[in-house]
């Protein structure tokens, strides 16, 4: 008697399966497809927000060319690719590894589907816990230090005889999620005090306001206000803003209020008893284990353009106490405790040359290679036991054919 | 078949596991309205700022961003501004140009003025009161008062410059003093 397979039976079966695994791959090829066509519109960050972000479980597409219905583009959802992503992955693990038929024959297979596995893994790593920032040095000037392209954070510093003390930092992640009319509480414990921040605006301008003619509806703070603007598809030249209360004490009153701008060369203060504090917005500072001296910074532009066609910056290494000179190129990064600096800028106005070193921190960063090499090698071995299984077989058929041949002659 | 179902079970355990694996991160996906903030970072180049000057502020007055004429920029009381610039020409001519603002008549010299020191140099204090006539952005208003500092700094010259209510003003125009005789130029300041 053959009994029907329960619900946990026919989920793996479905799970594990083919089919899926083809949607999965063409879906990937899709969303990759559609998101190459936005970007040119929308920008690199948004294009990558919309398809590829951890919390983007969908995406309707938005481009020009999709059909209309009474003027209205047509409702297009998608699955985001990390979703996708992620069910491909449960798919390869499940189907590639766990269901398959486990023997010498099938090795090859299965070490190629670990590979995919592991490129999927890399991806998710990547995703979560790698790091990049651009940093900026002019010709005989040393830096210790990344910026972020686009990731806003608040910085909260005591400030010492007029110098900044080491300061606390409030993530990116908690305020650019904030939506319109929403505002976040952020307790400092060991400041004691407590911001509360609102009017949380991606792209804006700080204007002057006259103090007496502003009226309730503007939120002016010190004779400025923020002004909304739209958002630019090159996310590093928006300009961040928000409004922040100082809140202190066990019932978080209001002891005054701040307007930050991500353009702000330096901090607002706030005198809280005899303790003053700098509050600025500014794209993430993220401290380098060591320091770079750019000694030298040659390229060249395209002619007639500002945009250069090659450059390479000789430099000098500074960490713990020795120098170590190195030659960065197009494509010849240096690699150093985890750090990967590529040159990303180069511009020469005539005083001194300017080099932008991408830095890169990412705890998967070879994986991919060592995925490819895994895949390379589970494929040869499929391929060469395919390979060596038909030789041995045709010679033998050879061998019963001359075989035959000689017994009927 | 016994295996078949044997497989099946532990296949379907590693399944519950992933779930379980993967449920986890969508849980903490909802950003909570109250933060606890502990991350700190030490301090690199890009804390030393835009201004090559060391200024400590009196914890009464609040510092602002700077703009393209106020190096370094702050407010006192309800709308009190003290502003550090450049500016080109002779300390006499914008002394008197200072003066104008606030209707006073012109100095002949500045032998009469108070000197106070400021970048380890004898800047002059330059104080009004009365009605601002208003200009560089800023409307006119009455009983406006006025303390400065202007002192020679190579070929330009450095102004400390106070603004706000008369009253305001006289009251912390000794801050704005001490202000002048703490400001320094970065990486001399030790010396």
């Amino acid at each position: 008697m053959q009994s029907t397979p329960s619900v946990a039976k026919k989920l793996f079966a479905f799970l594990s399966g083919f089919g899926l695994a083809v949607t999965c791959l063409l879906l990937l090829l899709v969303l990759t497809w559609l998101s190459t066509l936005e970007q040119p519109a929308k920008g690199l960050y948004e294009v990558q927000k919309r398809y590829y972000d951890a919390e983007a479980w969908y995406v309707v597409p938005d481009l020009d060319w999709i059909p209309k219905i009474n003027g209205k583009p047509l409702f297009i959802p998608l699955p985001g690719a990390y979703l996708v992503s992620a069910v491909l992955f449960v798919n390869l693990f499940l189907g590639g590894i766990l269901r398959i038929r486990k023997g010498w024959k099938n090795i090859g297979v299965i070490i190629a589907h670990f590979s995919m596995v592991s490129l999927l893994v890399a991806g998710f790593v990547s995703h979560h816990y790698s790091k990049e920032g651009i940093m900026v040095v002019y010709e005989q000037e040393v830096s210790d230090f990344a910026q972020s392209y686009t990731e806003y954070t608040i910085e909260v510093a005591e400030i010492v005889n007029g110098e900044k003390t080491d300061p606390y930092v409030i993530p990116a992640k908690h305020l650019k999620t904030l939506a319109v009319n929403q505002s976040r509480v952020f307790q400092i414990p060991d400041l004691e005090l407590s911001l509360r921040v609102s009017d949380w605006m991606r792209n804006s301008a700080r204007v002057t306001v006259d103090e007496d003619d502003a009226g309730e509806e503007i939120t002016q703070v010190d004779g400025w206000a923020l002004q909304w603007l739209e958002t630019n598809p090159q996310e590093e030249l928006n300009l961040a803003g928000c409004l922040v209360e100082i809140l202190a004490g066990e019932e978080k009153k209001q002891v005054t209020r701040l307007i930050l701008h991500g353009g702000d060369p330096n901090a607002c203060t706030v005198t809280m008893g005899d303790k003053i504090y700098g509050l600025q917005l500014r794209r993430e500072i993220w401290p380098m284990p060591f320091q770079v001296r750019l000694d030298k910074s040659v390229g060249e532009y395209y002619p007639g353009t500002k945009r250069p066609s090659s450059f390479q910056s000789d430099i000098t290494r500074i960490a713990d106490g020795s120098e170590q000179a190195f030659r960065i190129r197009m494509n010849e990064p240096m690699r150093y405790g985890g750090y990967t600096l590529y040159q990303a800028r180069w511009e020469d106005r005539g005083e001194r040359a300017m080099s932008g070193f991408a830095i890169v921190k990412n705890p998967s960063d070879q994986w991919p290679k060592y995925s490819l090499y895994i895949s390379i090698l589970g494929l040869t071995i499929h391929f060469g036991m395919k390979l060596g299984g038909f030789i041995a077989a045709s010679t033998k058929r050879n061998k019963n054919q001359s075989a035959t041949a000689e017994a009927q002659a | 078949m016994r295996e078949y179902a044997d497989t099946m079970k532990v296949n379907c355990r590693w399944l519950l596991s992933l779930g379980i694996i993967a449920a986890l991160p969508m849980a903490s996906c909802r950003k909570a309205d109250k933060v606890l903030v502990t991350e700190q970072r030490r301090l690199t180049m890009a804390d030393e700022g835009h201004s090559s000057l060391l200024a400590v502020m009196p914890p009464e007055w609040r510092q602002l961003p700077a703009t393209q004429f106020r190096i370094l920029n702050y407010r006192f009381g309800e709308d009190g501004e003290v502003f550090v610039g450049r500016s080109r020409g002779g300390i006499l001519p914008n002394v008197n140009r200072w003066l104008g603002q606030y209707g006073k008549p012109p100095l002949e010299s500045l032998d009469d003025l108070p000197s106070v020191t400021i970048l380890g140099q004898q800047g002059v204090l330059i104080t009004a009161s009365g009605d601002f006539k208003g200009g560089m952005g800023r409307p006119a208003r009455e009983n406006a008062g006025l303390a400065g500092v202007i002192v020679g700094a190579g070929e330009q010259l450095l102004t400390v410059k106070m603004t706000g209510d008369a009253q305001e003003v006289l009251a912390e125009q000794e801050r704005l003093i001490q202000f002048c005789k703490n400001l320094r130029i970065k990486g001399a300041e030790s010396k």
